[in-house]
Order: C-alpha cells, then sequence, then structure tokens
C-alpha cells in the first residue's frame, strides 16, 4: 500500500509538504496549521491501544494491511 | 498505436503526463492542444495582464493562438536546442528557480496559479531561462495550496543546497531520477551544522519529517478540501515563495578551482590557440550554421570564435567549475548564443523516462552541422579508453562536418594521461595512421593543418 504520498493532478505533492506549506505561509498560516491539519502529526490512537503488543492483538488487525 | 496529432503532426514523446495539454510537431513547428479544462486555463492566462508583461520581456515562450476547423490551438516558438536540467551548472539551475518563482508570484498576484514546479519547464533561449509549458498556468480557486511546492524542492531547491553546502553535484542525482531528489535523500547529504544553512531546516529537515509522520499512517482525508476549509489563501503561498527566493539568493556556490577552470592559461593552450582559432574561423565561416557543437569546449574559446555564423552554439564540457564560469561570463559578455552545458562525452546524456522517449538523448536534439572537437580524442581514446574507431564512427552517425584536432601519442598532454598506464593498456590503434584509416571509411579531408606536435583535419562526410 502506498502511503504518505498524494498524487494531485499528475504530480505527488505529498501530503506532509502540502501540510507543511500552512506553517510556511506565515502567522495565518498557521492557524490553518493548527485548526486542521496538525492532528495529522499527532498520534491518531490513545496511548494505551498503540502500546498493546502485536502478539496481544487480535489475529484480524494484525493481517490486516 | 500511438494517436495521430492534429494539422498532420506527431505528438512530442515528452508530452504527455498532463490530460489538459499536449504538445505536438507540424511541418518543423511546435504546436500545444488543449482539452476544455485546459483550453479555460490558457484563456485565463491569456486575459492576465501578467501574460502580455511576460512576452515581452521573453519570460514566457512566444505564443499564439490558432483556430483550424473549429479547434483551438496554440503555436510556440521553437526553441533552438532542448537542454535537460542535468546538463545545466549551478547558476543556471538558479537562474531557473528564482524565474519560476517570480512567474508563480505575478500569476498569483493575476488570480492565476501554477500546477507543476519544474526545471522540465524552462529553456536556455540566448542565455536567458525561458517558460515554456503554457498549459501549466490555471485560474486559482480560493483555498488551493501550492502544488508544485515538493516538486519545486525536489528539482529546484534541494539540487542547489546539495550543491552550495555539501559540495555536492546534483546532475548525476537529477539524470538518475526525473522525479528529482526527495526530502529524505536531501536530508541525508545535509545534516549536522548544515542543518541551519537557509532553506535546510525547514525546507528540507521539516519535510523529510513531514513525510515520515505522514507514511506512517493509512490517510485517505482530503487535505485539499481540509486546507481549504480552514481557510488557506493566495497570500500564504505568496509568502513561502518571497521566503524560497530569499534562500535561493543567499544559496551560493563559491566552488575552488577545478584541474580544468585554469585550462585556457597552461602554456601549449595559449601558444596553439591562434593557429586553431584561424582555422575553425575559416572552416566554419565556409556557410551558414544552424547548430554546431562544440565537444570538450572547455571556456567556450572556440565556440565564441564561431558564434557570428551559427544561430547557436552549444559549448559541452564534462567540468562544472569551467561551465558554470563560462555561463556567467558569457551572460555578461557575450555571444549570447553559445549555450554552455555539464556533459561528459565518454557518458553522453542518454533517453530518459517513459520507454526512453521522455528526455531525450543528446543525439536526439537537432543534427548540428559542424562538430568542433578540439583536444579531445586524446581524452576519449586515452583516457577514458573508448575505441578509436568507434569515437570516428559516432562522429559519423551525426552527418555533420568535423574540426578533429589529432593529439598524438608522443604528446606531452597525451603522455600525462598515459603516465600510469603500460602500453598495451592504451589502445594500439591510436596512431595518426589508422586515424586517418577510420576518417577515410566516412569522410573527406577537405583541409588540415600542422599545429605544433598536433594536427587539425576539417572532415566532410561522404554522401
Amino acid at each position: 500500500m502506498i502511503v504518505g504520498y498524494m498524487m494531485v493532478g499528475y504530480l505527488d505533492a505529498g501530503t506532509g509538504s502540502l501540510i507543511l506549506q500552512t506553517v510556511l505561509g506565515g502567522a495565518a498560516g498557521l492557524a490553518v496549521f493548527f485548526k486542521t491539519a496538525g492532528r495529522r502529526f499527532l498520534p491518531s490512537r490513545g496511548k494505551s491501544e498503540r502500546a498493546i503488543p502485536v502478539s496481544e492483538r487480535p489475529v484480524e488487525e494484525v493481517t490486516e494491511s | 498505436m500511438v494517436a495521430a496529432a492534429p494539422l498532420g503532426g506527431s505528438y512530442d514523446p515528452a508530452s504527455f503526463r498532463d490530460p489538459l495539454s499536449r504538445v505536438f510537431h507540424a511541418d518543423g513547428d511546435v504546436y500545444r492542444t488543449l482539452s476544455p479544462e485546459g483550453l479555460e486555463g490558457w484563456h485565463a492566462l491569456r486575459e492576465s495582464a501578467c501574460f502580455t508583461d511576460w512576452m515581452a520581456d521573453g519570460r514566457l515562450v512566444a505564443t499564439e493562438e490558432l483556430v483550424d476547423d473549429g479547434s483551438t490551438y496554440l503555436k510556440h516558438q521553437r526553441i533552438p536546442f532542448w537542454s535537460h536540467p542535468y546538463e545545466w551548472s549551478f547558476s543556471m539551475l538558479r537562474d531557473a528557480a528564482l524565474l519560476h518563482l517570480d512567474l508563480l508570484e505575478e500569476a498569483l498576484g493575476a488570480g492565476l496559479t501554477m500546477k507543476d514546479a519544474t526545471p522540465y519547464n524552462i529553456q536556455f533561449v540566448d542565455l536567458s531561462p525561458v517558460f515554456v509549458d503554457v498549459g501549466s498556468f490555471s485560474r486559482y480557486e480560493t483555498g488551493e495550496p501550492w502544488l508544485g511546492y515538493r516538486q519545486f524542492c525536489q528539482q529546484f531547491l534541494y539540487p542547489l543546497l546539495l550543491r552550495a553546502h555539501a559540495d555536492v553535484p546534483f546532475q548525476p542525482l537529477l539524470r538518475g531520477s526525473l522525479d528529482g531528489i526527495p526530502p529524505a535523500t536531501a536530508r541525508a547529504f545535509l545534516r549536522s551544522g548544515r542543518t541551519f544553512k537557509p532553506g535546510v531546516l525547514l525546507d528540507v529537515a521539516l519535510q523529510a519529517r513531514a513525510d515520515r509522520s505522514t507514511a506512517d499512517r493509512s490517510d485517505d482525508r482530503n487535505v485539499r478540501s481540509e486546507l481549504s476549509a480552514a481557510g488557506f489563501n493566495a497570500e500564504m503561498i505568496v509568502r513561502n515563495v518571497r521566503r524560497l527566493r530569499k534562500v535561493m539568493e543567499k544559496t551560493r556556490w563559491s566552488p575552488a578551482s577545478s584541474p580544468w577552470s585554469d585550462y585556457a592559461s597552461c602554456g601549449h593552450v595559449a601558444d596553439q590557440r591562434g593557429i586553431k582559432e584561424a582555422f575553425v574561423r575559416q572552416v566554419a565561416g565556409q556557410r551558414h550554421r544552424r547548430l554546431v557543437w562544440d565537444l570538450g569546449a572547455n571556456d567556450g574559446h572556440f565556440s565564441a570564435a564561431v558564434a557570428d555564423v551559427a544561430e547557436v552554439v552549444i559549448a559541452m564540457d564534462a567540468d562544472e567549475v569551467t561551465v558554470d564560469n563560462t555561463y556567467r561570463r558569457l551572460k555578461t559578455n557575450g555571444p549570447r548564443n553559445v549555450l554552455p552545458l555539464v556533459m561528459n562525452l565518454a557518458d553522453p546524456s542518454p533517453g530518459l523516462g517513459w520507454r526512453g522517449a521522455e528526455r531525450l538523448p543528446l543525439e536526439g536534439r537537432g543534427t548540428p552541422d559542424l562538430v568542433l572537437m578540439l583536444a579531445v580524442i586524446h581524452h576519449l581514446v586515452i583516457g577514458s579508453n573508448l575505441p578509436l574507431a568507434s569515437v570516428i564512427d559516432w562522429l559519423a552517425t551525426l552527418g555533420s562536418e568535423v574540426v578533429l584536432e589529432w593529439v598524438p601519442l608522443d604528446d606531452p598532454m597525451s603522455q600525462r594521461l598515459t603516465a600510469n598506464k603500460r602500453r598495451h593498456e592504451v589502445h594500439a590503434d591510436y596512431t595518426e595512421e589508422d586515424l586517418r584509416r577510420y576518417c577515410g571509411q566516412h569522410f573527406s579531408i577537405t583541409t588540415e593543418q600542422p599545429c605544433e606536435t598536433r594536427r587539425l583535419f576539417h572532415l566532410t562526410p561522404l554522401r
């Protein structure tokens, strides 16, 4: 599976690169970053869930790709 | 099966990625066909104030609209010689980057945007960068980020930063990957103290970090829509563009001299220049020359000598320091129809990209009508161990007249190249007798002249 890449039009604009532009766009851009895109740089799952070792997770979750 | 292009022409093999706009050639002219969406972008550009400015100052390729049988086409100015960014020197890529940033900022001011940011959309005409992809422009929609930012970094910024701060030549990297240098690769070259050089922390380190942060999670949310909804606007792109321009202006490369950058001051070169220049001028001046290749051009002295009888002269040399010095000197003093390029003749640019046809090889970009090959044959045969017969055979495939300087094995410069070779490690047929034999299979020797230990030949292809 290819993740982290974002084909826009016919080129790879990069998800991270698009989000980075908010940081590079001055104070107003930072507001946009914290409003929405910053969520992507924060953990998407709770710490307790991520802390469960792979061997202890349900089989269907481990094999999912 | 390849679709036929309009006007009885054929599509350019490098023009296929953008479904909105496609270049084709017909009767020796260059045209562009547009989809309905592409046509909309063209109309937005044509009606903007910046289009008139760019056409007037030559920063945008000269373009006129044609309507044939109800269809609209664009006809473009023909570029005399198409070069690739991996053949440019540092200053050339930097000038191209600054042009791109200037056009983008002016486009945004006119309510337009550019959908990509690649140096392959820029060509050099009379030593000035010219933007050639009219199809890159479209109307700016509020909330859209700069889609080409990543591409700009990978294909303009990182190559320049690598050269400026790590002294890594970017040409092999760009030639190795048409997409350019990924953030993580650039970061690997720009660590430790280099982190705080202009552009490295934000555009390299942070972008590489952002890549890692977004790569390890499955994420199908529409970032474009999210940014738009959160209030992203053109002013943020302009701020970024202005910041990048400052980064570019601070990114300079000051190389130490290379083994070839002071070549012209060598005693043997200065002594022979007068004789060679007279011979070259006499041959070149016999008729008007459309395209001249000067192979192993060094400081472009002989390129400049023939520039007044040629439309364009391509001065190729493998040494980037020399090419960069030549570019900057010619830009100031002229002649401006000499285009210096970084090119190793023993490993010239091949066909690259999709089906090897997206970026044409050196020989596929126009047939020269005169080739200068001065003080270079010994480097190819003795230095790179190319067979003499193969070099002459390659020259013959060009179908061009040639001025060839024969440098015998006992010449002091040949002796340098053989200093660490045993005689049997040098091709045994590197003799003037064999040279004449190989040339005789493809050329007639029109004139020849001794030049100290060397000999100059004017070769004319057998018809």
